[in-house]
């Protein structure tokens, strides 16, 4: 999409992880909850309207609380450690070690040439 | 979750689930909804005249008109997961060939439950006619008010709220009114 960064971002709406962990137990929490209560209430009170009306309620608060993303999804950004420098070989080859182990460190092996990294020495 | 398009997706796909869970909970709620009511349902007169229809011009036929009384208290049919019951008079006879019918020979769309209670002093709004083309030799017949409950959510369910307790035969075919 050939939008600005600022509106591209603005659309994407990104949330951390806790924040993410935080909106799927909450999503699926208040849906489920939601349903057995509508279907009681309206069941008691004898109408559908009631439930359906409690039900679209509870729907268009949870879409409020879960869908913009609010500061509070992005209280814990993940912690990215130092990047580690590139060294070239003696022989010339490049050698590319994992730049963020953290997290991701699972997917950045992926990108490692050679498995053992070895701490990195000042460039001279 | 990391993006708004994905908690859409993600929200809505629960969402749907919930809700089918929702409306299968209303359906089956309806079945324990066990209502009878019941009725009475008189004829006052049942004459058979010949005649003929647009439809087979040249084809004498014999018709049945029916004149009723009947009374029923439906309310206890409408419950939340009702939308309208659909009632209708029919008339259950065997002719002379052998061959069961049951012919409609009234209806009604009742969509509230304050129109719920029937007390209806009428005549057949549908022509009454025999295929065979005459009543002549037919068994006699017996006249009901059966209704059909139509839910917002799940299986129709139909009914029996009156019934006649004599059959009425059908007279001779009279040519004219007199």
């Amino acid at each position: 999409m050939s939008l600005p960064a600022s509106v591209q971002q603005l659309l994407e709406g990104k949330i951390d992880f806790e924040g993410q962990k935080t909106v799927d137990t909450l999503t699926r929490f208040v849906l489920v909850i939601l349903t057995a209560v509508s279907f009681v209430v309206g069941c008691v009170l004898q109408s559908l309207r009631v439930t359906f009306g409690i039900y679209g309620l509870g729907v268009a608060l949870l879409l409020l609380v879960v869908i913009p993303p609010w500061p509070m999804y992005n209280a814990h950004p993940v912690q990215w450690l130092p990047a580690l420098e590139e060294k070239k070989t003696s022989a010339g080859k490049l050698e590319l070690r994992p730049l963020a182990p953290g997290r991701f460190s699972a997917i950045a092996a992926a990108n490692v040439l050679h498995p053992t990294p070895t701490p990195p020495s000042p460039s001279t | 979750m990391h993006s708004i398009y994905s908690r859409v997706n993600n929200v809505s796909a629960t969402l749907s689930s919930c809700l089918m869970v929702l409306l299968a909970a209303i359906a089956i709620s309806s079945l324990f909804m066990g209502a009878n009511p019941e009725g009475t349902l008189d004829i006052a007169q049942l004459r058979v005249f010949t005649g003929q229809t647009r439809r087979w011009p040249h084809q004498r036929q014999e018709f049945g008109f029916v004149n009723f009384n009947v009374t029923a208290d439906l309310t206890p049919l409408f419950h939340w997961n009702t939308k309208q019951l659909f009632l209708y008079l029919e008339a259950e006879y065997t002719n002379a060939k052998g061959v069961k019918n049951e012919v409609v020979i009234w209806d009604r769309i009742v969509r509230r439950k304050e129109d719920a209670v029937i007390n209806v002093v009428g005549k057949n709004k549908y022509p009454f006619r025999e295929i065979s083309s005459k009543f002549k030799n037919s068994e006699p017949a017996h006249f009901s008010l059966k209704y059909n409950l139509m839910p917002y959510v799940g299986a129709l369910t139909f009914g029996e709220a009156a019934r006649t307790e004599t059959a009425l035969d059908f007279p001779e075919a009279k040519e004219a009114v007199s």
